[in-house]
Formats: structure tokens, C-alpha cells, sequence
């Protein structure tokens, strides 16, 4: 191996090793906790970041997943009838159960929407968290969050207008109207009951004309 | 002390670590994207189509508001939605059976990420990894094993300059370590958000998680979580596990020179050992020389033990590197390497058809026509790319 050679190589490895540094410096920022250098430097990290090396790896932390949820809906038909509820999650939850070897996403799309409704950033979670705690008015959404949620709410209502074509005699309905579901599951304090108990809280998101989606 | 960096720095720069290793994380790359088409193949008309779920008008407008880009933005038109899609699996496959190289790896990274941004909804955390990772891997040498390497990569470089074929071996490293980092990177950020949770901290957190339908596996789920000592280890071995990820990959860096000290001192012995060894025995990811009588008397009995030991290991690479050769040079490494990739992909198809529930009749003439269309693509791409005599050029 001639001098050059090596010299070529060294130059390499340490260009190579600096250029990855700084990259997993940032990224390694981008994952940390609140903190104030985070603070002042989140808008140029995210800059460089988004969207080719986003990361997410909270991975069911800190607090995991522990509620069924899922969505049901309505519909107005043309006529001007009002459909009843109708179930939107649960023939795709089956679906899943029916091969656990990788399975169809679809149920993901109820699933990432509804988390999405309730996405926020770091900054509005630990103010509103702190109003709670000091008994305060909840701070109102910001445009941001709006926008983010009435994405998730239009694709929700996309959706469970065309799981359920016959809901007006297989015609499309006039207008939709998503009802989430949170059901709690019984805790591991009460684990030996049956798994159907729990409260059940539920939100309705407004009407939605489906010619507009 | 510089001296020492130096020498170390050339040495990382020339060492082609892990290639098996990589290797097997381009095969699995290829097998996660195959799958991902394979799964989403009933539904792909709405999922992706330009009339599914998400029409194309909305798409578009999202993805200008992301700033990425994705090949099914390019036309609203169902059938290039179902050409891109076909596509995409097959360059999946491809990296699968190790088949285009690197470009093909970037071939499959673009669609993949195109079909991500076509519906983000259905993407998880192992997307998220398999997007970071891919571009990592192509400044490896992944298609080292358990490929069908044609010789055409080979062939290539030799048209190139020496100084930039060089830049092959730091390169890998520089990719092998990205990986490392990447993963160090997930595991200790999951494991310490999860040290904060109250659930994990009382070690329940795989009860709860394991009941919420979408994560349920009827039949299995109820054994675990229903039994507490389960719940108990699996969460605690989970957090402990993310958390101590990166003391393990320390281990591996570093491992074999820690647990060998002597074995520097046996290679330094044996100039002529190891000129042979260039051409002679060949190991996956490091080289073994057979010392001579003499120089094996003068060491202590820990090194003659350490000795044994890489005798082993030598008869084992061998035997594997017959299977896996890096470099097929011999008509029957070409057969065994062909024979690698129809097996491989044969079991693919199985396993897809089996998914589908098809016909036996069905599967077995479809995984014959896959065979011979196999054998006469690598016969035909062998016959295109002859290597050139004695040519160990870097790939």
C-alpha cells in the first residue's frame, strides 16, 4: 500500500467520522428531554433533520398504550336520514388477529390518526400539564395543533365513509360524523376482570360534507 | 501516542469488519420492504392509489407542506400508482436475494421511502429505522455474502482509479459504525424514556401493552400476560437491555483483541505466514496464519490455548465461506451461490403463497418458472461479466 494510499484513507476515515459526529449529534438532540439547550437550538436541528432523518424512538415510553381505542360513525344520506352508529375498527383489528404474520396495516390508519388528533409538541405538553397541576384554564390549541388535528379528522371521516358503502342504501353518504372511543381496559390491579369492564369515554368530531373531502 | 493513534486509524481504515454482518442486515432490509409490499398487496389501490384513502390532490399538498418527495406524486394516474408499487417490490426482492449491488440498495431505498410518504399513516418505528438505515448500509460492503455477486461490481472498479478504490474499506467502517451508532442511539433513547415510565418502573408495562387489541395475538397473549412472573422479567429484561445496548456493541468492537492479547504477537512472528494467507485461507471478517513450531514453543500456554482456538475457528469460516463466497471464482461457488438465491427466493414465494393460501399445484409451477428464470439470468449475467484472471479488485 503505497503512502498516498493510506494518506487518502486516513483523510477519509476522520472526514467520515467528524461529517457522522455531527450528524448523530443532532439527532441525538433532536431525542433528548426538554431542556434549554433544546430549547434554543430545536428550529435548526429540526431544519436539518426533517424529513429524511426524522426519528422517533419513544417506542411505547414512558407511558405505553394501554387503552383499546378505535372509531365508530354516521351518515346523512342524501335524503336527509341519519344513519345509527356503525362500527369502523374492529373488522380490521380482526383482520389482524387473523395473521400475525406480518399483517395488513389498515387498522393502523384509525390507529396514527387518533394519535395525531392528540399530537403536540413538547413545549405546549408541559404547559398544559402544569395548568392542570395548578388548577388553571387549559390553554386553547395552537394553529399548529389545529391544523394537525383537523387533517387527522378528515382522513378519519374519509375513511369510515367508505367503510360502510350499504349505510345509505350503497349510495355515498351526504356527510359523516367520526365518534372516537376510548375504552379503559381493567388495570393490573383488577386484571382477574373481565376485559370488557372498564370506563368508556367518547368524543364526537363535527360533521364533515364528504363531496369536500 | 500519536504514533499509536496513527497506526490504529490505518488499521480501522483497513480492516473490512462485519461484512457477514451487514450482509445480514441487507438480506433482512430486503425481506422487511419485500414483506411490507406483500402485506399491503390486497389493499395497495387504496392505500396508494390516486383514488384511495388520501386522493392525490390531498397527497400532493401534504408532501409540499413535508418538503419530501415521493415518485407516486409524479402522476395522478392509477395505472403509474400500480407500476411504481410493482416496482418497488421487485427492487426489494432484489436487494433480498443480493441481486444490482448498491445501486440496486438505492434503487429500493427510493421506492420504499416513496411508498412512505404515500400513506405515513401505516409507517412504525421499524420504517422509521429502515429509511435511516439503508443509505448506511450502501457505504458497506453488504452484498460481500449471501448474494449472487456476477462479477459486474468487480469489473467495474477496476475501471476506476486506485485512490478511489481505497476508499472502499474506510468507507464500510465508517457505514458499520453508523449502524452501530444509529442503533445505540434508538435503544438508549427508548430505554431511558422508559426508566421514567411509572408502568415500566413497576414492571407491568407488557400487561398493558398486550392487551390493547391491535397489539393482541390471540392465543399467545393471554399465556403472557396472564402469568405475572412473565410480565415481571419480560419488562424489566426489555428496559435493562435498551439501556446496556451500547456496552454490548463495545464488547463486540473490541471483544476479540481484548480476549486474544497474544494474537498480535503470533502474526508479528510470521511475516511469510501471512503473505499466504492472502492467498491461500480465507475467513469471513478476519484472517487467520499458522505459526511455526518454533515460534509456539517460545509462548506461554495461554497463547498456544488462544492458538487452538483460531485452528477452529479457521476449519468453521472455511467451511461457511464455501457457502457464502465472497468472490465466486470457481464454477462450483457459481453453482452454490445460484443455488443460494433460488432456495432463498423459492422460500420467499412459499412463504408469500402460503399468506394468500394458493393452490399447491399453483406454488410449485410458479416456484419452477422462478428457478429456471434464476438460472438463466445468473448464467446469462456470469457469461456477460467474465472476471478477469487473478483480478482481486475491491468491490
Amino acid at each position: 500500500m503505497t503512502r498516498r494510499i493510506r494518506n487518502i484513507r486516513r483523510v477519509a476515515l476522520l472526514c467520515g467520522v467528524a461529517l457522522l459526529g455531527s450528524h448523530f449529534m443532532l439527532a441525538a438532540l433532536s431525542q433528548a428531554p426538554l431542556s434549554p439547550a433544546k430549547l434554543r437550538y430545536h428550529g435548526p436541528v429540526n431544519e436539518y433533520l426533517a424529513p429524511y432523518f426524522t426519528q422517533n424512538w419513544l417506542l411505547f415510553a414512558p407511558v405505553p398504550l394501554s387503552d383499546d381505542q378505535g372509531i365508530l360513525a354516521r351518515a346523512r344520506c342524501g335524503s336527509g336520514s341519519v344513519t345509527r352508529y356503525y362500527d369502523v375498527t374492529s373488522q380490521h383489528i380482526e383482520r389482524v388477529h387473523g395473521s400475525r404474520f406480518f399483517p395488513s396495516r389498515m387498522s393502523r390508519l384509525v390507529t396514527n390518526s387518533l394519535q395525531q388528533i392528540h399530537n403536540t409538541d413538547e413545549v405546549m405538553e408541559r404547559y398544559r400539564v402544569k395548568a392542570q397541576n395548578d388548577k388553571k384554564p387549559l390553554p386553547p390549541l395552537m394553529p399548529h395543533e389545529k391544523a394537525s388535528r383537523d387533517e387527522a379528522v378528515d382522513f378519519l371521516s374519509r375513511y369510515a365513509s367508505d367503510q360502510h358503502p350499504p349505510a345509505c342504501g350503497g349510495r355515498r353518504p351526504h356527510a359523516v360524523q367520526v365518534r372516537m372511543y376510548v375504552h379503559e381496559l381493567p388495570p393490573w390491579s383488577r386484571r382477574d376482570q373481565p376485559a370488557d369492564s372498564g370506563k368508556v369515554s367518547v368524543e364526537d368530531f363535527p360533521w364533515r360534507e364528504v363531496g369536500s373531502l | 501516542m500519536i504514533r499509536s493513534a496513527i497506526a490504529s486509524l490505518d488499521r480501522i481504515a483497513a480492516r473490512p469488519s462485519s461484512t457477514a454482518g451487514v450482509s445480514a442486515a441487507r438480506v433482512l432490509m430486503g425481506f422487511v420492504g419485500f414483506m411490507y409490499y406483500v402485506s399491503q398487496y390486497k389493499d395497495r389501490s387504496y392505500l396508494f392509489g390516486p383514488d384511495g384513502v388520501l386522493p392525490h390532490h390531498v397527497f400532493v399538498e401534504q408532501l409540499a407542506d413535508s418538503g419530501a418527495f415521493s415518485i407516486y406524486s409524479w402522476s395522478g394516474s392509477p395505472l403509474w400508482a400500480e407500476t411504481v408499487f410493482h416496482l418497488g417490490a421487485l427492487a426489494a426482492f432484489s436487494v433480498l436475494v443480493g441481486f444490482g449491488g448498491r445501486l440496486g440498495l438505492a434503487v429500493h431505498w427510493v421506492f420504499l421511502w416513496s411508498v412512505y410518504q404515500r400513506q405515513t399513516a401505516l409507517i412504525d418505528g421499524g420504517d422509521n429505522l429502515a429509511y435511516l438505515v439503508i443509505p448506511m448500509l450502501m457505504l458497506t460492503r453488504c452484498y460481500d455474502r449471501f448474494s449472487v455477486s456476477t462479477g459486474a461490481a468487480a469489473e467495474l472498479s477496476c475501471r476506476l482509479p486506485e485512490w478511489a478504490r481505497s476508499l472502499s474499506r474506510p468507507l464500510h467502517t465508517l457505514g458499520v459504525g453508523a449502524i452501530a451508532a444509529q442503533m445505540c442511539l434508538i435503544y438508549v433513547v427508548s430505554g431511558l424514556y422508559k426508566v421514567q415510565g411509572p408502568m415500566w418502573q413497576d414492571g407491568t408495562a407488557l400487561f398493558y401493552i398486550l392487551r390493547v387489541p391491535e397489539f393482541t395475538w390471540p392465543g399467545v397473549s393471554e399465556h403472557v400476560y396472564g402469568n405475572e412472573l412473565l410480565v415481571y422479567l419480560g419488562t424489566y429484561s426489555a428496559t435493562l437491555f435498551l439501556v446496556y445496548f451500547p456496552l454490548g456493541v463495545d464488547r463486540a468492537a473490541h471483544g476479540p483483541d481484548r480476549l486474544r492479547p497474544h494474537h498480535d504477537r503470533l502474526r508479528h512472528d510470521l511475516p511469510q505466514q501471512r503473505d499466504r494467507q492472502d492467498h491461500g485461507l480465507r475467513a469471513p471478517g478476519r484472517s487467520f496464519a499458522l505459526p511455526s513450531e518454533n515460534a509456539v514453543r517460545a509462548l506461554p500456554t495461554e497463547a498456544v490455548r488462544e492458538l487452538k482456538r483460531d485452528a477452529c475457528m479457521m476449519v468453521i469460516a472455511e467451511l461457511l465461506s464455501n457457502f457464502f463466497p465472497r468472490r465466486p471464482a470457481r464454477f462450483r461457488e457459481h453453482v452454490l451461490s445460484c443455488l443460494f438465491t433460488i432456495v432463498l427466493s423459492v422460500l420467499v414465494w412459499v412463504a408469500v403463497a402460503r399468506f394468500y393460501g394458493m393452490r399447491t399445484e399453483t406454488v410449485v409451477q410458479v416456484s419452477c418458472v422462478l428457478a429456471a428464470f434464476e438460472t438463466v439470468a445468473y448464467a446469462a449475467s456470469r457469461l456477460m461479466f467474465r472476471r478477469r484472471a487473478g483480478g482481486e479488485a475491491e468491490t
